[in-house]
């Protein structure tokens, strides 16, 4: 097996902690904007996409509910392989018709991650751990490239690089240079982040944070998002080759 | 494991070959995150020359990024809000207003 196929177990560990944490702070901002006179008719029905009819409030509590008992079982039983599978495979349909109701990148980015989670719950505390191939964690780690890398092939034909887009979702008192400055700040990083990823973890987590922290202050909303998004680059540390064991014939022990 | 490989491998397939449709092709979902955020400049008034905000009937934090969103928005407004009609809708780039039954049109 290559090194980079190899997952650290404490890394996915944290990966699962911070992945909890996102699902929990989904809620709390939905919680926090008002989500719920969505759900009364109050508010106009907010990236609601029409296929499930809006479901009453109480139906909404209930979700929110099952979605915040998901996100505490991963933070606080992320090494209990059992609890975490029970977690991954209930909250999955529950993200699911979330996702129906208010669709959002972040939304679909929860529902994904639960997905791959729950083909195959990691037992990080097993001695095998980082011996043993995981398809399931490599699909999170793909699936964090293919974020940035669509979302940044997405700006590029999209006229980002004009600095317009940011200058309207920032404000109009932000000049258009600066604008400008910000897309091709973004777009680099979005692009920077996999391969220091691959090449270098740990800055490839130091610039993630970075990045998601400054979205998270200038955009609302974002937040859970950002989150997700960390918890995925944290995945990519990997594990030391294990030391070799020289045997008494001067041969080497794989 | 030989499987759940597989279905992996088929789950990458068929999420690059979706993302790859979705940048291509307008109004698919994909990831598209603030790429393009339309200039929203807009003013709504009720009856009495009220300013109403919009983001009033909205969760905190949505964030509007095109015309298209914020004229549903500002129709859902004008037929909830009945009694404070009939509104005045200006968008300071097109000649779009609002008829009395929530109706826009462009008058170009």
């Amino acid at each position: 097996m290559k090194i980079d196929e190899r997952f650290h177990a404490r890394a996915t560990l944290w990966f699962i902690r911070i992945f909890g944490a996102a699902l929990l702070v989904d809620v709390l901002t939905e919680l926090s904007a008002g989500v719920w006179l969505v759900h009364t008719g109050r508010f106009y029905p907010w990236r609601h996409l029409g296929i499930l009819p809006l479901y009453p409030v109480g139906v909404l509590a209930l979700e929110w509910l099952a979605r915040s008992l998901a996100g505490i079982a991963l933070i606080f039983c992320a090494r209990n392989a059992v609890v975490l599978g029970i977690a991954v495979r209930s909250a999955l349909p529950v993200l699911f018709i979330a996702l129906l109701e208010r669709y959002s990148n972040h939304a679909v980015l929860l529902f994904l991650i639960t997905l791959f989670l729950s083909l195959d719950p990691p037992n990080v505390t097993s001695p095998s751990f980082e011996c043993s191939r995981h398809p399931a964690l490599k699909l999170v780690r793909a699936q964090l490239v293919i974020v940035y890398g669509f979302s940044a092939l997405n700006k590029l034909t999209h006229g980002f690089l004009s600095g317009e887009s940011i200058v309207h979702l920032l404000g109009h008192e932000l000049s258009r240079a600066h604008g400008r400055l910000i897309s091709w700040s973004v777009i680099a990083t979005e692009l920077a982040i996999p391969i220091a990823l691959r090449h270098s973890p740990r800055v490839g987590l130091g610039l993630a944070l970075v990045m998601h922290l400054a979205f998270s202050a200038l955009v609302p909303g974002v937040a859970s998002f950002g989150i997700a998004m960390v918890a995925m680059s944290a995945l990519f540390i990997r594990a030391r080759e294990r030391p070799r064991i020289v045997l008494k014939d001067g041969q080497l022990d794989p | 494991m030989a499987s759940k490989a597989s279905v992996c491998r088929a789950i990458l397939v068929l999420n690059v070959l979706y993302c790859s449709l979705a940048v291509v092709q307008d109004g698919l979902p994909g990831w598209h995150m603030f790429e393009s955020v339309e200039y929203l400049g807009h003013a709504l008034s009720d009856r009495e020359n009220r300013a109403m905000d919009v983001r009033d009937w909205l969760p905190h934090g949505a964030n509007l990024v095109d015309k298209a969103e914020l004229r549903k928005v500002v129709r859902f407004v004008c037929k909830r809000e009945q009694a404070r009609g009939p509104f005045t809708y200006v968008e300071e780039d097109s000649g779009v207003t609002l008829d009395n039954r929530c109706n826009m049109h462009e008058n170009r």
